[in-house]
């Protein structure tokens, strides 16, 4: 957990749930706690706000046009489950609630992001609405009662799907919004979130929340890295929990600052410290924050395999998009030292 | 890029400001369903504010290099100006209201700040030299859309077959970057649908064989409609062949396809109050609006104009004369696809209300102006 996150949970009064460990790693699981009777659609029931929550960071998206320069902001996910259902509450902070969108004017709005293909084997979607063959599944709920599924494989992508019984349903009381999802845990068609939870306990999901008053909409918003739900009944894959978990950094951070500026990685890519402000990459000042250490990794030493769309850092080579940005050609030191570096970044 | 252009040219030699065009889009199209405040085409005066209130100063467009330039979404009560509201309740009751028996003024509810044609015939200058003249606007269907560049949805497209710009209402998500965008400030956000909206150069009357709503009704003939490369057509002729007609704005690189014919205007008058040479509209302020090259078309137009005077024969001056209005447009036949197109190129009035009919009876209603693309 980092600093930071801590540091805001704290200001927040946010009282901190032991993280339900994976295996070996420090990454914690939101619950989906098994229940008999079906979750409560009222956002302010009893029922959700006796189970302990998870924190989950979220940190403006500066990765591509439009983004948002607002701060960092820590949403609490709790989550029931039936045999045939389930139901994810969300609570943040925000001092005004904006409702109903108009001419220049927005709503608030939240919305849960889940890979369509999951499980052992599959590797996870790039975090900012997928990528070209790896779609992700949106769950949005906007403050004027819109609550719609939409399937997206990368930015521009996003597309309304037919109904798939999602409700959704969002409170305002004193500062503070409270959003209820709630779907049955099949689902028929393509594009969907589907749940098993006999065979796959683990399921990834990240969220996305946009502040109305704020003129959010569109990329400006604020999102979370991938994170997990575990469902309480059910089965937990071994080698999936291992690939969920997410290993400490093993580099130093502070040598890791000094290499990317060496590296001359400041000339195409925006980060704290960087004086020129460079649009060619995608940004990355929140990269550790919205970005998991493997991710990371893997755009180090393979940049092509997800090419951001919306920017301009690629060639096109027999129809594939090739990055301008060589793969990383230093010393393992070296490389853990930059990931260390990139994982402080939120 | 579409494989075919449709473009207007308006000639502002002939618009006398009656906004019948306007009158014609907003029953055709906008005085319903969260339209009510949007005016698709509108006439303002200039110099003057315009429609939206200053819309040339909200940014939008492209800069020198070809990117975006951020521009700001108008204000509903400052800029668009509200829908009035008026007390015809009360101020129009005969029995009056209240105790003293006289009913209340017919007024808006809410002061209003600004409307479509709130600084019509204002203009500039003064006496004897004042002036003004009427500028129609509608969605210029660019060839380089802003609003297309900035929509971050690929929620706008332009048609092959005529370069017409839509928003397919099933991915437009209302953003409205679009409308920040649009340097003209011709996309507007529907409150209504919660999506964004703009002049469809009435397509579904192009694939009759019809031209737009505005121009079939325009009283002054000033409504040019055609394919920019049909040589054979009206636009093609004052556009390429005559080059008299001009885009508006062209510096904001959007490419627009609407074109102007820029006004004469009378001899301005001495302090003795003798007549000079020197025109009232000042060409500075016809260069801003609508280019370098005003100066030579008002020239030309000025020299075929004494030909014409002459007795001599001008094709230009036949043409902007526009003896026959049905020559003004110069379209497709209708689609085979569309049966029961109409094979004239002009209808009277009556039949327009039959087209209507038509029109609705095939659920080409507003709002559903999504799938655009055949």
């Amino acid at each position: 957990m980092s600093r930071l996150l801590a540091a805001t949970a704290i200001a927040l009064g946010v009282a901190f749930v032991p993280s339900v460990s994976g295996a070996g790693g420090s990454e914690a699981f939101a619950l989906a706690k098994r229940v008999a009777a079906e979750p409560p659609l009222d956002p302010a029931s009893p029922v959700w706000l006796k189970l302990a929550p998870l924190a989950v960071a979220l940190y403006p998206q500066t990765s591509v046009a439009p983004g948002t320069d607002a701060k960092p902001l820590i949403a609490r996910v709790r989550a029931l489950h039936t045999t045939q259902t389930l139901a994810i509450h969300l609570e943040w902070r925000d001092r005004a609630a904006a409702r109903e969108p108009g001419i220049g004017r927005f709503a608030d709005a939240a919305a849960l992001q889940w890979p369509v293909d999951y499980g052992p084997g599959h590797a996870l979607p790039y975090v900012g609405m997928g990528h070209a063959s790896a779609p992700v599944a949106l769950w949005f709920w906007r403050a004027d009662g819109t609550a719609e599924t939409l399937a997206a494989e990368g930015f521009g992508t996003l597309t309304r799907q037919p109904p798939d019984g999602l409700q959704a349903r969002g409170q305002w009381k004193g500062g503070v919004w409270r959003a209820v999802f709630r779907r049955a845990l099949a689902a028929e068609g393509e594009h969907r979130a589907r749940f098993d939870p006999a065979r796959s306990a683990l399921v990834p999901f990240a969220l996305a929340i946009w502040n109305g008053e704020a003129g959010e909409r569109d990329g400006a918003k604020r999102l979370s890295a991938w994170k997990w739900l575990r469902f309480e009944k059910g089965s937990a894959d071994e080698a999936y929990a291992e690939q969920a978990s997410e290993p400490a950094p093993a580099g130093d951070a502070g040598r890791g600052k000094r290499l990317v500026s060496e590296k001359g990685c400041a000339a195409c890519h925006v980060f704290p410290g960087n004086p020129a402000q460079p649009r060619i990459g995608p940004a990355l000042t929140y990269a550790g924050g919205i970005h998991s250490y493997s991710y990371l990794a893997q755009s180090l030493a393979e940049p092509s395999r997800i090419v951001v769309p919306g920017k301009g850092y690629f060639a096109v080579q027999d129809g594939k998009r090739i990055s301008l940005m060589p793969p990383f050609d230093g010393g393992e030191a070296e490389r853990r030292d930059i990931l260390a570096y990139l994982k402080s970044l939120r | 890029m579409s494989k075919r252009q449709l473009a207007m040219v308006m000639d502002l030699n002939k618009c006398i400001g009656c906004q019948t065009c306007t009158t014609a889009c907003k029953t055709q199209w906008t005085n319903r369903n969260g339209r009510e405040y949007m005016y698709w085409n509108n006439v303002e005066t200039h110099p003057g504010n315009g429609y939206p209130r200053k819309w040339q100063e909200s940014g939008g467009g492209f800069d020198a290099s070809g990117n975006l330039r951020p521009g700001r979404i108008p204000d509903m009560n400052q800029d668009y100006g509200a829908p009035f509201d008026l007390n015809y309740e009360q101020a129009l009751n005969p029995l009056g209201q209240g105790t003293s028996g006289e009913p209340p003024q017919l007024a808006p509810a809410r002061m209003p700040y600004w409307g479509a044609n709130w600084d019509e015939d204002q203009g500039a200058g003064d006496y004897p030299n004042n002036y003004y003249f009427y500028l129609p606007r509608i969605c210029n269907h660019c060839t380089n859309p802003a609003c297309l560049a900035a929509c971050p949805r690929q929620a706008i497209y332009k048609r092959e077959q005529d370069g017409i710009v839509l928003i397919d209402q099933e991915r437009c998500r209302g953003y409205q970057h679009c409308v920040a965008a649009c340097p003209y400030k011709k996309v507007y956000y529907n409150p209504l649908f919660k999506r964004s909206e703009k002049c469809i150069f009435c397509y579904p009357r192009i694939e009759q064989g019809l031209p737009p709503a505005c121009a079939q009704q325009c009283v002054g003939r000033i409504r040019f409609v055609g394919y920019l490369d049909d040589a054979a057509g009206p636009v093609h002729k004052l556009v390429t062949k005559w080059k008299v007609a001009l885009p508006l704005h062209a510096e904001l690189g959007t490419q627009p396809n609407v074109y102007y014919v820029p006004p004469l205007s009378p001899y301005r008058y001495d302090a003795e109050g003798t007549l000079t040479s020197e025109r009232r509209i000042p060409d500075e302020y016809l260069v801003k609006l609508f280019g370098p090259r005003v100066p030579e078309v008002i020239s030309l137009l000025e020299a075929e104009r004494e030909r014409k005077r002459r007795g001599e024969p001008s094709e230009l001056m036949d043409l902007l004369i526009a003896y026959r209005h049905e020559e003004m447009f110069k379209l497709d036949a209708p689609s085979p696809s569309k049966p029961g197109g109409a094979r004239l190129r002009v209808i009277p009035i009556v039949a327009v209300q039959d087209l209507e009919r038509r029109l609705s009876e095939r659920a080409i209603a507003a709002g559903g102006h999504a799938g655009g693309a055949a």
